[in-house]
């Protein structure tokens, strides 16, 4: 549904006829363009999804694929092919949320919020000053903001869950969100330090290409795989001794984010 | 600045909403002028056109010529089109950066020849459709 409808301006960029992922090809284009990243780095990023998708038993694509696969597809939205990009989903999530107290005389493991950040670029899709447009700085400053609150820095993360429909935006928000430097997360991802036993799990749900991406539906969505991190439930694909996750939600292109910096209690 | 104005013979799939203010934005395109408001106060340009300056809040706001010429920021070719726009497709869409200093996205048209990459020069041009004028860049 949502993925596929016109965006943008109403008055003067619907009419070229903009879909929402049309501004992620356009990060591809230029990412690829400053660093010199490839459709095979993006690649990796779909086929490591898969790969955990294969463990989550609620994700919708769970056969495992290869990256010549990926690198067959069609094109969707170039240089993104069919499996750079989400399927149409739906779905449901649910979060109970409680206090401490109410949490802790349970007696069970739970997760805390330990920060909380949010910033609007103020732009619509792009801003009319032109600038580095796949820095995606509102998730760099809300992030900034929930590491600061939260008490920590980038490198303690154990694992995350971007709000990344494409394979591309996984890239670009490993390194907004500080994992990576510029230029740096697209090779990371290539190399395998983004997928499960790697130095920064992301996306161990199956990401919003393999587990699925029923707008609207997503950013709780990617809690809830938080929060089974974090309590130590996640079977085959728990990350190992999991303490701190962090989440991300967006609108337009990474115009406006949200993060949360979450703490496992056992 | 007057644009080329190229002929497209069908009806825009998703005609832009038109509002009295917009209109002469609209009106200008279909015969090739190029223009957006510029505030009188700080003298910086804005698109799309608006009654108050997101610069400097002043509402001292005038129509006045903007640059054909650019450099292409990005790029994509879109083949997987909402149902609206799916006899087009594939059709190339664009991010521009304008020689005056203002980003833009439009259409982006084919010039044989010249494959589309990031950094090289575009000009603007009016599609001009059946039923009206829509913006769109071409590499020079």
């Amino acid at each position: 549904m949502s993925s596929m409808r016109t965006t943008g301006d109403v008055d003067f960029h619907a009419s070229s006829g903009f879909i929402p992922i049309s501004w992620y090809a356009m990060d591809a284009m230029r990412y690829m363009h400053e660093y010199g990243a490839t459709r095979e780095h993006f690649g990796a990023v779909a086929v490591k999804n898969r790969w955990h998708a294969s463990m989550n038993p609620l994700a919708q694509y769970r056969k495992p694929i290869t990256l010549a696969e990926v690198l067959e597809q069609r094109p969707i939205v170039e240089p993104l092919g069919l499996y750079d990009v989400p399927g149409r989903s739906d779905g449901a999530a649910c979060l109970v949320l409680a206090s401490e107290e109410v949490a802790k005389s349970l007696g069970k493991p739970y997760a805390l919020v330990r920060g909380r950040g949010f910033c609007h670029d103020g732009s619509h899709q792009i801003n009319e000053v032109p600038n580095d447009m796949t820095e995606l700085i509102a998730a760099k400053q809300a992030s900034a903001t929930a590491y600061k609150q939260a008490g920590v820095d980038a490198k303690q993360i154990d694992v995350a869950e971007f709000y990344a429909p494409c394979t591309v935006v996984e890239v670009l928000v490993s390194e907004a969100v500080g994992f990576f430097g510029r230029g740096e997360g697209a090779p990371a991802a290539a190399e395998g330090r983004t997928k499960l036993g790697g130095s920064i799990p992301i996306s161990v749900s199956g990401g919003l290409t393999s587990r699925g991406h029923p707008a609207y539906v997503t950013s709780l969505y990617n809690y809830c795989e938080m929060a089974d991190q974090l309590r130590g439930r996640a079977g085959e694909r728990q990350v190992k001794d999991a303490r701190l996750g962090l989440t991300t939600g967006e609108l337009g292109n990474y115009n406006a984010a949200l993060v949360h910096v979450l703490e496992a209690q056992r | 600045m007057t644009l080329e104005l190229i002929s497209v013979a069908r009806t825009r799939a998703y005609p832009p909403r038109v509002s009295a203010f917009t209109q002469p934005f609209w009106e200008g395109l279909g015969a090739g002028k190029w223009q957006s408001t510029c505030c009188e106060a700080c003298g910086k340009s804005t698109f799309p056109p608006k009654p108050v300056c997101p610069h400097c809040w002043s509402d001292r706001m005038a129509w006045k010529d903007l640059p054909a010429r650019g450099t292409l920021y990005s790029w994509t070719r879109i083949h997987s089109a909402p149902k609206v726009f799916v006899d087009e497709a594939p059709y190339a869409v664009c991010v521009v950066d304008l020689e005056n200093g203002l980003r833009i996205a439009t259409r982006l048209v084919d010039q044989p020849g010249k494959d589309f990459r990031c950094g090289m020069p575009v000009e603007l041009v009016v599609l001009q459709y059946e039923d009206g004028p829509l913006l769109g860049s071409r590499p020079l």
